[in-house]
């Protein structure tokens, strides 16, 4: 199965991810970072020491002053993005045919979409030559430490393609894991989820990330027929985490409580991300690649 | 609650059906993976926390749409609290009792009341199942089958029944109907519909009638009782046989007050006679209580007379209440005076008061005409004055006593020349037995007898009286026969010691007045007393007062005349001011048993017309028939609420005001209006049940 397609792929290379906060990747890139060094933005003058590269002297400054400073400039470093992929039994729930078939439309499953999702950003990470590592949330959890290389972004792909979705949702041991390997500050985390759990250890978890100074993006998967349960009669719900649990209620009269809560549901990880400066990106499952990676991509190079 | 069709009571399962779907859909259901579990389950939460009764009330709604469906189609009626309405579709016996009465001839809306209660009748068995039995009486002279026991084929035959159906003079016995109806069809589901009006219902006996049985019949009133109105004129009495024009008379109008009366009601009463405007009189009548108006009224011209008596309000508005009373005025009374040929005092008399009062006289179109008796044309008199007679032979008592059966006025003296023993001295005839001698005291002495008290009613010239209202002021007698009143006898004057002076019975059809003392002056001083001619009115008057009333009939009413062998009645007239027919003789119609049924559709006009009928025991009858084209009657009491609800209780009383309340009547009667009660309660509860659901669940939604 092929994730990234061509269009996608050439999408992507007219982009560029550039991270909103201060990255301390182990190379030299395109983002800002702590580290002092041979960057293109100047920080302050110094004085000369001995082993300083000569390159860095400011000769109009000795010129005026017949002093040896050194221009001290802040360095470019890379970008570590780690994409978080809910693998969960939850995504795994197939669109249901029949709605498909009576309203015409094809949609994929939430899993592909939001595999589709974190490995085009791996891949646009790769492509300008950032790290990017991937997390699998499911049973097992599995991971992949960023790298830059080409040859990782077609692991990562095969590893996406070849992990089977089962088990609870919950991402906090992923958070978790993430939050151990990318230490302090610096990188990118892309969630891609349903959020079918329990929220409150998912966003315990997303709070520490940002506050070790991560930045985070929150991908809130769902399909249409989750977002507006638009069914008739009685409908017998099985839990696609745990088959054993079932619903059988009757939607017509669910339909509108259901919808409240789902938009009071969205409300609240809106006004969470707002105030954890979380970007909260809603996908659908009929919403195509290419328009969400253009309406994000575009709106994060405008809101800088 | 009963109803029609108890073989659609099984639609009543249709309420099941909500139920049947709610959990065929259980089990129908659709089966999805489901990856929002989360937020299924808080959904659920809060539906279980506030809107799963609502599911439960929208299932109930439906469960009583199809219930109410159910019960619809069943027909559902309301049977009265008597248990009648009994309608179920089998075995059902359709018994129509119809008032024929005169008060049925009462014109509404320019239509008899028969004639509305027979549309009626046709308008029910339009209803009617073909191949139905119904049966069809008559009330008016007893229960009088019409069709009996017949099954319905077509409404044109039925209407031909419907069409020979007649006004007809009777009361109408609901008690004794409604048992003989009972008796007759007994043990047949019976739905029995009187059609009366509110004259047979305010008959007092049907009061009696006992307590609710299942058959009782249904009620229909026509016209309706007009709620408010509180009085109503209940009847017209006039002073016996007031056939003559001149006379001075008293009308009494009766009005009466409904029960449910709070308070005294103002009745004002306008009596309107053709010729002489109208006369008004105010009084209060109390609740539950009649006052009587009285109008004097003199009867001009000759011929037939309706007078008119209309309620009013006090504020001048008039109720839709009146009673007409149809009259007919003869020119004048022959009166036959077979006088004291011995003593020509009684017939001087008159020549004096004739020469000596003739203005007054006219002024009173003195309605008596005197004239010296022929015993050979007795039937050409009204009345008869028969002075002190003495040796009568047999046959002219035969003849007297024949005259006065018949209905004629006979006025007798008893004088001086009566004598004891002789044939005519106890006769059946007179009023009283006499003693064998008289009371004698000398003539002319100032030991005499006076009258002292007197009864004698009302009559002609009482206006021209203005002395004594009695006309008896200073008679003295000087001789009298004690006489002992027999059975039945009226005595109009005593003297004053006691014993009786002016005696009356009626006899047959007609009257005896007997005066003890004579007329001819031998032993009193009567003839010469002023008030004697007006006296002589009022005694004459007291005579003819038991004559029969000439009968008042409708055009187009029958007329029965009774009849022996094959000598038929005779329908004679119109009469002229001599009472002679102007147009030959009708001929009979059809003869019943022993009468013959006239006629009177077939008479060239209205008018005063004499039946001539056969009886064995006189050989020959005579009545007076007054046709008259509109015979208007009031409602003889009002109903007032409280009777209509006893009725209503005990009788199932069903009141259609008009044509529309008769249809939705009928609609009642065939479960419809419980029906579409049903119906429309289906339909509420369904746009309540659904207008829940919309408002619950939000918008409906899109079916797939």
């Amino acid at each position: 199965m092929e994730l990234l397609n061509p269009e996608v792929r050439e999408l992507l290379r007219q982009f560029e991810l550039q991270a909103r906060t201060i990255v301390s990747g182990l190379r030299c890139g395109l983002h800002r970072s702590r580290r002092k060094g041979s960057g293109a933005d100047f920080l302050y003058h110094r004085g000369y020491a001995l082993g300083d590269p000569i390159k860095h002297l400011d000769w109009k400054v000795y010129g005026r002053t017949e002093r040896h400073y050194t221009k001290v400039f802040l360095e470019d470093s890379s970008l570590r993005l780690w994409a978080l992929v809910d693998y969960s039994g939850s995504m795994e729930a197939e669109p249901e045919t029949q709605w498909q078939a009576e309203r015409q439309v094809a949609l994929i499953p939430k899993w592909e979409q939001a595999a589709r999702l974190g490995l085009a950003l791996c891949c646009l990470a790769i492509n300008q030559q950032d790290q990017a590592g991937l997390v699998v949330a499911g049973e097992p959890l599995r991971w992949w430490a960023p790298a830059s290389s080409s040859r990782h972004l077609s692991l990562l792909a095969h590893g996406l393609a070849t992990t089977s979705r089962r088990g609870a949702g919950d991402l906090a041991p992923a958070l978790k894991l993430i939050e151990e390997r990318a230490g302090s500050g610096g990188s990118l985390i892309a969630v891609a989820s349903d959020l079918s759990f329990h929220p409150e250890p998912v966003r315990k978890a997303l709070a520490n990330l940002r506050a070790r100074g991560h930045e985070v993006v929150l991908f809130h998967l769902a399909t249409p027929l989750e977002r507006g349960l638009d069914l008739n009669r009685w409908v017998d719900f099985r839990c696609a985490e745990a088959p054993a649990v079932r619903r059988r209620v009757d939607v017509t009269l669910l339909r509108e409580l259901y919808r409240r809560e789902v938009e009071s549901f969205v409300a609240e990880w809106r006004e969470f991300c707002n105030r954890q400066r979380i970007d909260y990106v809603p996908v659908g499952t009929d919403d195509g690649l290419t328009d969400i990676l253009n309406q994000y991509l575009r709106r994060r190079e405008m809101e800088g | 609650m009963g109803v029609l069709q108890p073989g659609y009571l099984w639609f009543l399962l249709i309420g099941a059906l909500p139920l049947l779907i709610h959990l065929l859909m259980r089990l129908r259901v659709r089966r999805i993976r489901w990856g929002a579990t989360y937020l299924l389950d808080r959904a659920l939460a809060r539906l279980r926390e506030e809107s799963r009764w609502w599911y439960y009330l929208l299932l109930a709604s439906r469960v009583l749409v199809g219930l109410a469906l159910g019960y619809a189609f069943a027909r559902p009626f309301l049977p009265s609290r008597a248990g009648g309405g009994r309608l179920e579709a089998e075995d059902v016996h359709y018994v129509i009792l119809v008032d024929n009465s005169y008060s049925m001839s009462y014109v509404d809306n320019g239509r008899r009341h028969l004639d509305q209660a027979l549309l009626l009748v046709e308008r029910l068995a339009e209803r009617w199942p073909r191949g139905e039995r119904f049966s069809l009486y008559t009330l008016a002279d007893g229960l009088a089958p019409v069709a009996e026991r017949q099954r319905f084929e077509t409404l044109e035959r039925l209407r031909g029944l419907l069409a020979g159906i007649r006004i007809q003079d009777g009361l109408v016995d609901l008690p004794v109907a409604g048992e003989q109806v009972r008796q007759a069809l007994a043990g047949e589901t019976l739905q029995l519909v009187l059609v009366a009006d509110r004259q047979a219902l305010s008959w007092p006996r049907l009061d009696d009638l006992p307590a609710a049985a299942a058959e009782r019949p249904t009620l229909w009133l026509q016209p309706p009782v007009q709620a408010g109105v509180n009085l109503a004129v209940v009847g017209i009495d006039l002073p016996g046989q007031v056939l003559v024009a001149g006379d001075l008379v008293e009308v009494r109008v009766r009005v009466r007050c409904s029960r449910n009366a709070s308070e005294p009601q103002p009745a004002v009463v306008e009596l309107e006679v053709p010729g002489q405007g109208r006369q008004r009189r105010t009084d209060a009548v109390l609740p539950g209580q009649e006052r009587e108006m009285i109008f004097d009224v003199r009867l001009e011209q000759p011929g037939i007379q309706a007078m008119t008596a209309t309620l009013r309000t006090h504020d001048g508005l008039e109720w839709d209440d009146r009673m007409s009373a149809v009259v007919a005025v003869r020119e004048r009374l022959e009166v036959g005076v077979f006088g004291n040929p011995e003593a020509r005092a009684f017939d001087t008399l008159f020549d004096y008061l004739l020469r000596t009062q003739p203005q007054r006289l006219a002024e009173s179109a003195n309605p008596l005409r005197f004239q010296v008796g022929d015993w050979n044309a007795l039937a050409d008199y009204d009345a008869i004055v028969l002075d002190d007679p003495t040796g009568l032979p047999a046959a002219r008592l035969e003849a007297l006593e024949a005259f006065v059966r018949r209905g004629g006025g006979l006025l007798l003296s008893s004088g001086p020349r009566l004598q004891a023993g002789e044939a005519e001295f106890d006769h059946p005839l007179w009023p009283a037995r006499l003693a064998a001698t008289p009371a004698i005291r000398a003539v002319g002495g100032t030991a005499f007898w006076t009258p002292q008290t007197t009864s004698i009613p009302p009559g002609p010239l009482r206006a021209l009286h203005t002395g004594d209202p009695d006309g008896l002021a200073g008679v003295r007698l000087y001789g009298y026969w004690p006489a002992r009143p027999k059975e039945g006898a009226q005595v109009f004057c005593l003297l004053d010691n006691g014993e009786p002076w002016i005696v009356g019975r009626a006899h047959g059809f007609g009257r005896v007045v007997l005066l003890t003392s004579g007329l001819s002056g031998l032993w009193n001083n009567l003839p010469v007393r002023s008030g004697f001619l007006h006296a002589m009115h009022r005694l004459l008057a007291a005579v003819v007062e038991g004559a029969e009333l000439p009968l008042n009939v409708g055009r187009g009413d029958d007329i029965l005349a009774p009849a022996q062998g094959e000598v038929a009645p005779a329908l004679s007239g119109p009469l002229n001011d001599s009472g002679e027919p102007t147009v030959a003789p009708l001929a009979a119609g059809s003869r019943h048993g022993r009468a013959v049924r006239l006629h009177t559709g077939r008479l060239p006009r209205n008018g005063l017309y004499a039946v001539r009928g056969v009886d064995s025991g006189s050989g020959g009858t005579e009545r007076l028939v007054a046709v008259y084209d509109e015979r208007a009657e009031s409602d003889v009491a009002p109903l007032d609420e409280a009777r209509l609800v006893w009725l209503a209780e005990h009788l199932d009383l069903q009141m259609v005001d008009d044509e529309a309340g008769l249809l939705a009547f009928l609609d009642r009667l065939a479960g419809r209006r419980e029906m579409y009660v049903a119906l429309i309660a289906a339909l509420l509860l369904l746009l309540f049940g659904e207008s829940l659901l919309s408002w619950k669940v939000g918008g409906g939604h899109r079916r797939s």
